[in-house]
Parts: C-alpha cells; sequence; structure tokens
C-alpha cells in the first residue's frame, strides 16, 4: 500500500503514464493517442476532445488504492463515463479475454494433464458467457437509463436495482488463478507463468472498471434520478 | 488475521485517514479501505460495502455508537474499532471491540488488531476424507439430496459440508470446483462426462 499522488489537470500527461503504466488502459478507453510531448493533461484531453474532470475522476479512482469514494464536486459527464465504461466492455470482450483464452489454450497443452486444459477453458468460457451477461445488462439498461435521464426522459429504470445486482465480477477470475496456484501440481513453464500474471492483471483491470461504475456512475445517477424526480 | 481484509473508516481528517490506512497496509497486505465521508450515511455503506472492522473516530461519528450501528445495519459480527485522535474521548470507547489511537506505536496497533481476529482463524485447510467423497460427487453433477442418500446423510450435513468445502477451498462456483478436482486428480474427465472436445 504505497501512498499514490493525486493528478490535476496541470500535472503532465506523459508524468501521469510514466508513473502508472496501468494508466495506459484508461488513456484507449478514453480514445487518447501517444505522443504528448510536454503537454498537461488538461491540454490533452481538450485537443482530444475528453471532458477533463471526468478523465480525472477516473484516473485518480484507479489509483487510489483503498476507494475514498469521495466524488469529485458534480461536474462530471456522465455520458462521458458510460462512453468511458463502453469502450472498456468492447475491450475485455473483443480483446482481452480472447487474448487470455488463446494463451491458456498454448499455454496448457501437456498432453498428461489435457484434462486439465478441457475444464480450464471450460470454465473460462462459462466466466466469459457470465461477464457478457452483466456488461449486455448495463448497455440495455444503464447507459440508456442515462441518456433519458439527460434529455429528461422519463423510464421505469431504477439504478437501485442495478446496485442490488451488481456482481463482483472479478472475484471468479481470481478464483480460476488460485486454484491454478495451489492445486495444479507440476505446472510450469514461461507461458503458463505468464497467463497467470495475465489474468491476474485482468482480474485487477476488471476491479477497477467496477470501481468506476460503483463510485461514479451509480452516485452521479442517483443524482440525476432525484433531480428528475 | 483473516478477518479483517475490508475496513471502514469514519475519519474527517485527511491526515489522520492517510496514516491508519499507510499503517493497515503494512500489518496486512491487500487490504481494502473504504472511507466514509458523510456520517449520515454510515449505515447504508456499511449494508452496501459489507466491511469486516469499522474504525470510528468517536468525534465524527455524529452520535453513532457501535450497538446502534451493529443493531440496525443487522451486522452483530462487524468489529468496531475506535479511532481515538483525542485522548479525552477514551471514556466513549468501552463500548468498542478495540480501540486504537494516535500515540500508539506501531506495535501496538498491529497486536491490538491481531486479538481481534477470533482463534483459530487458520482453520485445516485441507479436505477431509468425507469431503473429498462429496466434492467428487458434486463434480459428477449429483444433487444434494443424491449425495445424502448415497452417503446416509441428512442434505442439511451436505449443505454443511459443501459450505465447509467452500470456505477450506475458496472456491465457490461449481465450474471452479470441478478445475480443482481434475487438477488434484480427485476425479477423472471421464467421470464428469466431459469428452476431449476442445482440448
Amino acid at each position: 500500500m504505497t501512498a499514490k499522488k493525486t493528478y490535476s489537470g496541470k500535472d503532465s500527461m506523459a508524468g501521469l503514464v510514466l508513473e502508472n503504466i496501468n494508466m495506459l488502459f484508461v488513456l484507449s478507453r478514453f480514445g487518447i493517442p501517444m505522443g504528448f510531448g510536454e503537454s498537461t493533461i488538461d491540454e490533452v484531453c481538450r485537443q482530444n476532445g475528453v471532458d477533463t474532470p471526468t478523465f480525472l475522476a477516473v484516473v485518480n479512482l484507479n489509483l487510489q488504492d483503498g476507494p475514498s469514494r469521495s466524488l469529485p464536486n458534480g461536474n462530471l459527464k456522465p455520458e462521458a463515463i458510460t462512453e468511458y465504461l463502453h469502450n472498456a466492455h468492447e475491450y475485455f470482450l473483443q480483446y482481452r479475454f480472447p487474448i487470455i483464452k488463446e494463451r491458456l489454450r498454448e499455454a496448457m497443452n501437456d498432453k498428461d494433464r489435457a484434462d486439465v486444459s478441457v475444464v480450464v477453458l471450460r470454465f473460462f468460457d462459462e466466466y466469459i458467457a457470465e461477464v457478457k451477461k452483466h456488461m449486455a445488462y448495463e448497455e440495455k439498461n444503464v447507459f440508456p437509463h442515462v441518456r433519458n435521464l439527460l434529455q429528461g426522459k422519463a423510464d421505469n429504470y431504477q439504478i437501485s436495482v442495478f446496485s442490488k445486482r451488481h456482481d463482483q465480477i472479478e472475484s471468479r477470475l481470481n478464483e480460476l488463478r488460485d486454484i491454478l496456484i495451489k492445486y495444479y501440481k507440476g505446472a510450469t513453464g514461461h507461458a503458463f507463468n505468464a497467463v497467470l500474471f495475465d489474468i491476474f492483471t485482468c482480474a485487477e483491470d476488471l476491479r477497477e472498471h467496477n470501481e468506476v461504475e460503483d463510485a461514479l456512475l451509480v452516485p452521479l445517477i442517483e443524482q440525476l434520478e432525484k433531480q428528475a424526480r | 488475521m483473516k478477518r479483517f481484509l475490508k475496513c471502514m473508516v469514519v475519519e474527517s481528517s485527511d491526515l489522520l485517514y492517510a496514516g491508519l490506512v499507510a499503517m493497515l497496509g503494512q500489518i496486512r497486505a491487500g487490504i481494502q479501505v473504504v472511507r466514509v465521508q458523510d456520517v449520515s450515511r454510515l449505515r447504508e455503506q456499511i449494508k452496501r460495502e459489507q466491511p469486516d472492522v469499522l474504525f470510528l473516530n468517536p468525534l465524527d461519528g455524529g452520535g453513532e455508537t457501535p450497538s446502534k450501528i451493529k443493531a440496525n445495519t443487522d451486522r452483530p459480527d462487524l468489529l468496531c474499532v475506535a479511532f481515538l485522535s483525542d485522548l479525552s474521548s477514551l471514556s466513549v470507547a468501552p463500548e468498542y471491540d478495540a480501540q486504537i489511537g494516535i500515540y500508539d506505536s506501531f506495535e501496538q496497533i498491529r497486536d491490538k488488531m491481531e486479538a481481534l481476529s477470533p482463534k483459530g482463524t487458520e482453520e485445516e485447510k485441507t479436505l477431509s476424507q468425507r469431503e473429498k467423497e462429496i466434492v467428487t460427487y458434486v463434480v459428477k453433477g449429483l444433487t444434494n439430496k443424491q449425495i445424502a442418500d448415497k452417503l446416509f446423510l441428512s442434505q442439511h450435513t451436505v449443505v454443511t459440508h459443501r459450505r465447509n468445502i467452500a470456505s477450506k477451498l475458496n472456491i465457490h462456483s461449481s465450474a471452479g470446483l470441478t478445475v480443482y478436482a481434475i487438477a488434484s486428480k480427485l476425479v477423472r474427465l471421464e467421470d464428469i462426462g466431459g469428452g476431449m472436445k476442445g482440448a
């Protein structure tokens, strides 16, 4: 638990990424390309049409070890957050999960233990299906609800429903990692350990993704719902 | 020290909050800390976050006491620690499960936190023979009732066994249990009706 810096718009964008390499994920989800030179976070955001307060809220939330759940003063753009989350969904489903699956398949090709490979891939497929369902629910219900609220249109959805069904989707991924580390005797090789590492970072990434939903999006929607009433 | 993984803190001073978080991090890796900014939402947040331990500075508590909090959040097991920034508040602390003060040393705080964890939390992690048997049946797709009939147990006992298995292994899905059973050679793939498709 090391102390992390809280960033402001005047800090250098390159500095942010160099000091926190996992911010690369955040940048691509906001659609911000590399090559910042000495520009500040605020300058880079403006050049790319990204709302700076929202960008900083996501960045600082991800950098806090324990979420302090302090909402930045109400000038966040809900639509910027939903777009960010939508891009993250695409990233996980279209890019990250398929790569991990492929790497699992390659890493677990020990002919004597083909049985393990079968059940692990089955586990992973079930897991992807579950996450897909979860994300599809948000795309179908939560994001349109935000758009409706912003346009002053009434709908029957309430964000409190979502808070209840929001599962800890990263914990099942960690379950797989833990089982392999603790009980798969004799598993070895660069590829195997590398894919374990991938699973670990992917679960972390998912945890941060859920944090943005829980700590930024849900309270914002609660606020909008209150105003609409 | 298994019990305090998720902590919630009510402390209005940023400086004291950061100090507490830093020290908890030195005591145990992977501790999650949630800060409550608005004490009027404390109960709601406890219900939502389900922390293991609550650190409450009585000066910031807005009239909340451990007994009220535990009763109103339906969490009689919630450990409440008084975080004292002021020596004069010592008298309010008896109701708490423990108290730590800003002048405590690192060792004192660590010992107090360790004393909070119930004895014997590092319980046996390996499965008993009976539990292994049950794992194999679960993985083969038998229902609790079928398992109970096979082993001449009540369904209730089977459920208890399954709960113990889940907490010993920290595996909570049946897909996870299957991976465990195959990887540790408790069952063979043929036994669970899985062909080599996709291998």
